[in-house]
Protein backbone atom coordinates (compact mmCIF):
# COMPACT_ATOMS: atom_id res chain seq x y z
CA UNK A 1 0.00 0.00 0.00
CA UNK A 2 1.64 3.32 -0.90
CA UNK A 3 0.86 6.84 0.73
CA UNK A 4 -1.27 7.58 -1.48
CA UNK A 5 -3.75 4.95 -1.08
CA UNK A 6 -3.55 5.81 2.60
CA UNK A 7 -4.62 9.41 2.07
CA UNK A 8 -7.36 8.86 -0.32
CA UNK A 9 -9.33 6.27 2.11
CA UNK A 10 -9.14 8.52 4.70
CA UNK A 11 -10.33 11.47 2.96
CA UNK A 12 -13.13 9.70 1.45
CA UNK A 13 -14.33 7.78 4.69
CA UNK A 14 -13.87 11.05 6.29
CA UNK A 15 -16.09 12.98 4.00
CA UNK A 16 -18.35 9.98 4.02
CA UNK A 17 -19.02 9.74 7.51
CA UNK A 18 -19.61 13.37 7.84
CA UNK A 19 -21.52 13.44 5.00
CA UNK A 20 -23.82 10.73 6.99
CA UNK A 21 -23.64 12.19 10.26
CA UNK A 22 -24.64 15.73 8.43
CA UNK A 23 -27.89 14.54 6.86
CA UNK A 24 -28.61 12.34 9.58
CA UNK A 25 -28.76 15.20 12.04
CA UNK A 26 -30.65 17.63 9.28
CA UNK A 27 -34.39 17.05 9.40
CA UNK A 28 -34.98 14.03 10.45
CA UNK A 29 -38.48 13.02 10.30
CA UNK A 30 -40.64 12.46 7.14
CA UNK A 31 -44.12 13.89 6.67
CA UNK A 32 -45.54 13.02 2.86
CA UNK A 33 -44.33 10.83 0.52
CA UNK A 34 -44.23 11.99 -3.36
CA UNK A 35 -44.31 9.53 -5.95
CA UNK A 36 -43.31 10.38 -9.21
CA UNK A 37 -42.77 8.52 -12.57
CA UNK A 38 -40.00 10.22 -15.02
CA UNK A 39 -39.35 13.11 -12.89
CA UNK A 40 -43.29 13.99 -12.96
CA UNK A 41 -45.19 14.11 -9.71
CA UNK A 42 -48.11 11.34 -9.65
CA UNK A 43 -49.14 12.11 -6.04
CA UNK A 44 -48.48 13.23 -2.66
CA UNK A 45 -49.02 11.33 0.60
CA UNK A 46 -49.52 12.27 3.57
CA UNK A 47 -47.55 9.46 6.05
CA UNK A 48 -50.07 10.01 8.71
CA UNK A 49 -52.67 8.11 6.83
CA UNK A 50 -52.27 4.02 6.76
CA UNK A 51 -53.19 3.21 3.51
CA UNK A 52 -51.59 0.74 0.43
CA UNK A 53 -51.09 2.70 -2.96
CA UNK A 54 -51.31 1.08 -6.45
CA UNK A 55 -48.82 2.85 -9.02
CA UNK A 56 -49.51 2.00 -12.70
CA UNK A 57 -47.34 2.84 -15.43
CA UNK A 58 -48.17 3.78 -18.97
CA UNK A 59 -46.42 0.64 -20.39
CA UNK A 60 -48.23 -1.91 -17.83
CA UNK A 61 -45.60 -1.53 -14.62
CA UNK A 62 -47.54 -1.56 -11.46
CA UNK A 63 -45.62 -1.53 -7.84
CA UNK A 64 -47.72 -1.43 -4.54
CA UNK A 65 -46.70 0.50 -1.98
CA UNK A 66 -48.04 0.62 1.78
CA UNK A 67 -47.74 3.19 4.10
CA UNK A 68 -48.37 2.03 7.91
CA UNK A 69 -47.35 3.59 11.20
CA UNK A 70 -45.28 6.34 9.01
CA UNK A 71 -43.09 3.73 7.14
CA UNK A 72 -43.36 3.22 3.70
CA UNK A 73 -42.37 -0.15 1.99
CA UNK A 74 -42.82 -1.64 -1.59
CA UNK A 75 -44.13 -4.71 -1.39
CA UNK A 76 -44.37 -5.51 -4.94
CA UNK A 77 -43.65 -4.65 -8.21
CA UNK A 78 -43.91 -6.23 -11.82
CA UNK A 79 -40.58 -5.18 -12.74
CA UNK A 80 -37.77 -7.79 -13.78
CA UNK A 81 -34.90 -7.10 -10.90
CA UNK A 82 -37.14 -6.69 -7.88
CA UNK A 83 -34.31 -4.31 -6.08
CA UNK A 84 -37.60 -2.17 -5.25
CA UNK A 85 -39.50 -4.45 -3.21
CA UNK A 86 -35.95 -5.68 -1.42
CA UNK A 87 -35.20 -2.47 -0.30
CA UNK A 88 -35.53 -1.86 3.24
CA UNK A 89 -38.61 0.26 4.50
CA UNK A 90 -38.11 3.93 4.32
CA UNK A 91 -39.58 6.24 7.08
CA UNK A 92 -36.60 9.48 7.28
CA UNK A 93 -36.88 12.50 5.11
CA UNK A 94 -35.26 12.23 1.76
CA UNK A 95 -35.10 8.60 1.85
CA UNK A 96 -36.59 6.71 -1.12
CA UNK A 97 -37.10 3.56 -2.95
CA UNK A 98 -36.77 3.75 -6.58
CA UNK A 99 -37.81 1.48 -9.12
CA UNK A 100 -35.73 2.31 -12.33
CA UNK A 101 -37.22 -0.06 -15.21
CA UNK A 102 -40.76 1.50 -14.03
CA UNK A 103 -38.65 5.07 -13.78
CA UNK A 104 -40.51 5.56 -10.40
CA UNK A 105 -39.31 6.72 -7.36
CA UNK A 106 -40.76 7.51 -4.26
CA UNK A 107 -39.54 10.10 -1.91
CA UNK A 108 -40.41 10.97 1.80
CA UNK A 109 -40.21 14.81 2.67
CA UNK A 110 -41.13 17.04 5.28
CA UNK A 111 -42.57 20.66 5.17
CA UNK A 112 -39.22 21.92 4.53
CA UNK A 113 -38.18 19.63 2.20
CA UNK A 114 -40.89 20.20 -0.16
CA UNK A 115 -40.46 23.03 -1.24
CA UNK A 116 -43.22 25.26 -2.43
CA UNK A 117 -45.29 23.12 -4.48
CA UNK A 118 -49.30 23.50 -4.92
CA UNK A 119 -49.30 19.92 -5.13
CA UNK A 120 -52.24 18.32 -2.91
CA UNK A 121 -51.34 16.25 -0.15
CA UNK A 122 -53.54 13.04 -0.27
CA UNK B 1 -3.86 0.03 -27.34
CA UNK B 2 -1.50 -2.08 -29.32
CA UNK B 3 -2.03 -3.86 -32.46
CA UNK B 4 -3.74 -7.43 -31.21
CA UNK B 5 -3.14 -8.81 -34.73
CA UNK B 6 -0.31 -11.18 -33.06
CA UNK B 7 -2.52 -12.29 -29.81
CA UNK B 8 -1.18 -16.01 -28.87
CA UNK B 9 -2.98 -18.35 -27.75
CA UNK B 10 -2.07 -18.33 -24.44
CA UNK B 11 -2.80 -14.84 -24.26
CA UNK B 12 -6.50 -16.20 -25.63
CA UNK B 13 -6.24 -18.47 -22.99
CA UNK B 14 -5.84 -16.03 -20.31
CA UNK B 15 -8.27 -13.59 -21.31
CA UNK B 16 -10.49 -16.15 -21.34
CA UNK B 17 -9.65 -17.42 -18.02
CA UNK B 18 -10.55 -14.08 -16.59
CA UNK B 19 -13.70 -13.42 -18.11
CA UNK B 20 -14.92 -16.60 -16.74
CA UNK B 21 -13.63 -15.87 -13.39
CA UNK B 22 -15.60 -12.43 -13.12
CA UNK B 23 -18.60 -13.47 -14.52
CA UNK B 24 -18.74 -16.34 -12.05
CA UNK B 25 -17.58 -13.80 -9.18
CA UNK B 26 -20.42 -11.64 -10.46
CA UNK B 27 -22.75 -14.64 -10.42
CA UNK B 28 -22.09 -15.84 -6.76
CA UNK B 29 -21.53 -12.55 -5.07
CA UNK B 30 -25.75 -12.19 -5.63
CA UNK B 31 -25.91 -15.05 -2.79
CA UNK B 32 -24.28 -12.96 -0.33
CA UNK B 33 -27.18 -10.71 1.22
CA UNK B 34 -25.73 -7.19 2.22
CA UNK B 35 -27.07 -6.41 5.14
CA UNK B 36 -28.01 -2.55 4.19
CA UNK B 37 -30.96 -2.62 1.84
CA UNK B 38 -29.99 0.19 -0.74
CA UNK B 39 -29.97 -0.29 -4.45
CA UNK B 40 -26.44 -1.09 -6.25
CA UNK B 41 -24.94 -2.16 -2.88
CA UNK B 42 -22.93 -5.39 -3.56
CA UNK B 43 -19.51 -6.68 -2.93
CA UNK B 44 -18.46 -5.96 -6.54
CA UNK B 45 -15.90 -9.25 -5.79
CA UNK B 46 -16.04 -8.74 -10.19
CA UNK B 47 -13.62 -5.74 -9.62
CA UNK B 48 -11.16 -8.25 -8.02
CA UNK B 49 -10.80 -9.49 -12.00
CA UNK B 50 -11.16 -6.43 -13.51
CA UNK B 51 -8.17 -4.48 -11.38
CA UNK B 52 -6.70 -7.63 -12.01
CA UNK B 53 -6.64 -7.46 -15.54
CA UNK B 54 -5.64 -3.77 -15.89
CA UNK B 55 -2.28 -4.59 -13.36
CA UNK B 56 -1.37 -7.59 -15.89
CA UNK B 57 -2.64 -7.02 -19.00
CA UNK B 58 -2.89 -3.18 -19.26
CA UNK B 59 -6.65 -1.03 -20.08
CA UNK B 60 -7.47 -2.23 -23.40
CA UNK B 61 -7.72 -5.71 -22.49
CA UNK B 62 -9.17 -4.88 -19.03
CA UNK B 63 -12.54 -2.55 -20.84
CA UNK B 64 -13.01 -5.39 -23.06
CA UNK B 65 -13.27 -8.44 -20.69
CA UNK B 66 -15.30 -5.84 -18.46
CA UNK B 67 -17.73 -4.92 -21.22
CA UNK B 68 -18.05 -8.71 -22.16
CA UNK B 69 -18.60 -9.37 -18.45
CA UNK B 70 -21.53 -7.18 -17.98
CA UNK B 71 -23.05 -8.38 -21.68
CA UNK B 72 -23.27 -11.55 -20.54
CA UNK B 73 -24.07 -12.09 -17.41
CA UNK B 74 -27.17 -9.37 -17.86
CA UNK B 75 -28.21 -11.64 -20.90
CA UNK B 76 -27.33 -15.05 -18.63
CA UNK B 77 -28.62 -13.90 -15.23
CA UNK B 78 -30.66 -10.88 -15.79
CA UNK B 79 -32.41 -8.65 -18.03
CA UNK B 80 -31.61 -5.81 -20.26
CA UNK B 81 -32.14 -3.09 -17.73
CA UNK B 82 -29.55 -4.19 -15.89
CA UNK B 83 -27.32 -4.11 -18.67
CA UNK B 84 -27.69 -0.69 -18.68
CA UNK B 85 -26.71 0.05 -14.89
CA UNK B 86 -24.34 -2.29 -14.54
CA UNK B 87 -22.54 -0.69 -17.49
CA UNK B 88 -23.20 2.73 -16.29
CA UNK B 89 -21.29 2.39 -13.27
CA UNK B 90 -18.65 -0.11 -14.41
CA UNK B 91 -17.89 2.33 -17.19
CA UNK B 92 -17.27 5.39 -14.83
CA UNK B 93 -15.25 3.57 -12.37
CA UNK B 94 -13.24 1.74 -14.92
CA UNK B 95 -12.00 5.04 -16.70
CA UNK B 96 -11.27 6.49 -13.52
CA UNK B 97 -9.42 3.35 -12.33
CA UNK B 98 -7.45 3.05 -15.86
CA UNK B 99 -6.64 6.80 -15.74
CA UNK B 100 -5.70 7.09 -11.99
CA UNK B 101 -3.53 3.92 -12.46
CA UNK B 102 -0.94 6.43 -14.12
CA UNK B 103 -0.92 8.14 -10.59
CA UNK B 104 2.63 7.30 -8.72
CA UNK B 105 1.16 7.41 -5.11
CA UNK B 106 -1.86 4.95 -5.82
CA UNK B 107 -0.91 1.05 -5.78
CA UNK B 108 -3.84 -1.33 -6.10
CA UNK B 109 -5.35 -1.08 -3.56
CA UNK B 110 -6.18 2.66 -4.03
CA UNK B 111 -7.62 1.88 -7.31
CA UNK B 112 -9.84 -0.26 -6.65
CA UNK B 113 -10.69 2.10 -3.97
CA UNK B 114 -11.63 4.40 -6.57
CA UNK B 115 -13.06 1.72 -8.84
CA UNK B 116 -15.59 1.22 -6.09
CA UNK B 117 -16.91 4.29 -5.20
CA UNK B 118 -16.73 5.26 -8.72
CA UNK B 119 -18.90 2.42 -9.38
CA UNK B 120 -21.43 3.64 -7.02
CA UNK B 121 -21.61 6.72 -8.21
CA UNK B 122 -22.40 5.78 -11.28
CA UNK B 123 -25.03 3.55 -10.47
CA UNK B 124 -26.36 6.66 -8.36
CA UNK B 125 -25.80 8.93 -11.27
CA UNK B 126 -27.92 7.24 -13.98
CA UNK B 127 -30.85 6.35 -11.12
CA UNK B 128 -30.53 9.72 -11.10
CA UNK B 129 -30.96 10.66 -14.50
CA UNK B 130 -33.78 7.92 -15.28
CA UNK B 131 -36.26 9.07 -12.58
CA UNK B 132 -35.24 12.62 -11.97
CA UNK B 133 -35.49 12.42 -8.06
CA UNK B 134 -32.18 14.85 -7.28
CA UNK B 135 -32.61 13.74 -3.59
CA UNK B 136 -31.43 10.56 -4.34
CA UNK B 137 -28.25 12.12 -4.23
CA UNK B 138 -28.96 11.84 -0.10
CA UNK B 139 -26.83 7.88 -0.51
CA UNK B 140 -24.05 9.53 -1.88
CA UNK B 141 -22.32 9.43 1.49
CA UNK B 142 -23.75 6.28 2.50
CA UNK B 143 -22.17 4.91 -1.19
CA UNK B 144 -18.73 6.57 -0.84
CA UNK B 145 -17.77 4.67 2.87
CA UNK B 146 -19.83 1.07 0.87
CA UNK B 147 -17.51 1.62 -2.02
CA UNK B 148 -14.19 2.76 0.38
CA UNK B 149 -14.97 -0.56 2.16
CA UNK B 150 -15.58 -2.79 -0.56
CA UNK B 151 -12.74 -0.78 -3.06
CA UNK B 152 -10.02 -1.44 -0.21
CA UNK B 153 -11.21 -5.43 0.51
CA UNK B 154 -11.48 -6.14 -3.08
CA UNK B 155 -7.91 -4.65 -4.11
CA UNK B 156 -6.27 -6.59 -1.06
CA UNK B 157 -8.16 -9.46 -2.77
CA UNK B 158 -6.72 -8.58 -6.09
CA UNK B 159 -3.66 -7.69 -4.82
CA UNK B 160 -2.86 -11.00 -3.08
CA UNK B 161 -3.69 -13.33 -6.09
CA UNK B 162 -1.90 -10.49 -8.67
CA UNK B 163 1.30 -11.64 -6.08
CA UNK B 164 0.97 -15.18 -6.96
CA UNK B 165 0.25 -15.63 -10.19
CA UNK B 166 2.05 -12.35 -12.09
CA UNK B 167 4.92 -14.53 -12.60
CA UNK B 168 3.07 -17.17 -14.81
CA UNK B 169 1.32 -14.66 -17.16
CA UNK B 170 2.01 -14.97 -20.52
CA UNK B 171 3.00 -11.11 -21.43
CA UNK B 172 1.70 -9.36 -24.36
CA UNK B 173 4.49 -9.28 -27.30
CA UNK B 174 5.26 -5.51 -27.86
Amino acid sequence: MKKGDIILILILLVAGVIGCVALLLLNRDGAYVAVSIDGENQGVYSLAKDRELVIKTEDGGENVFVIKDGVVDMISSNCPNQDCVMHNPISDNNESIVCLPHRLAIVIYNEKTVGETDATVY
Amino acid sequence: MRRFTKITVKEIAQYGCLLAFTMIVSYVEVLFPMPIGIPGVKLGLANVAIVLCLYLFGAFPALVINVLRIILCSFLFANLYSLWYSLAGAVLSFFIMALCKRIKNFSMIGISVLGGVFHNIGQLLIAFLITEVPVLMYYIPVLIIIGTITGFINGGLAKIIYDKIHKYIVKPES
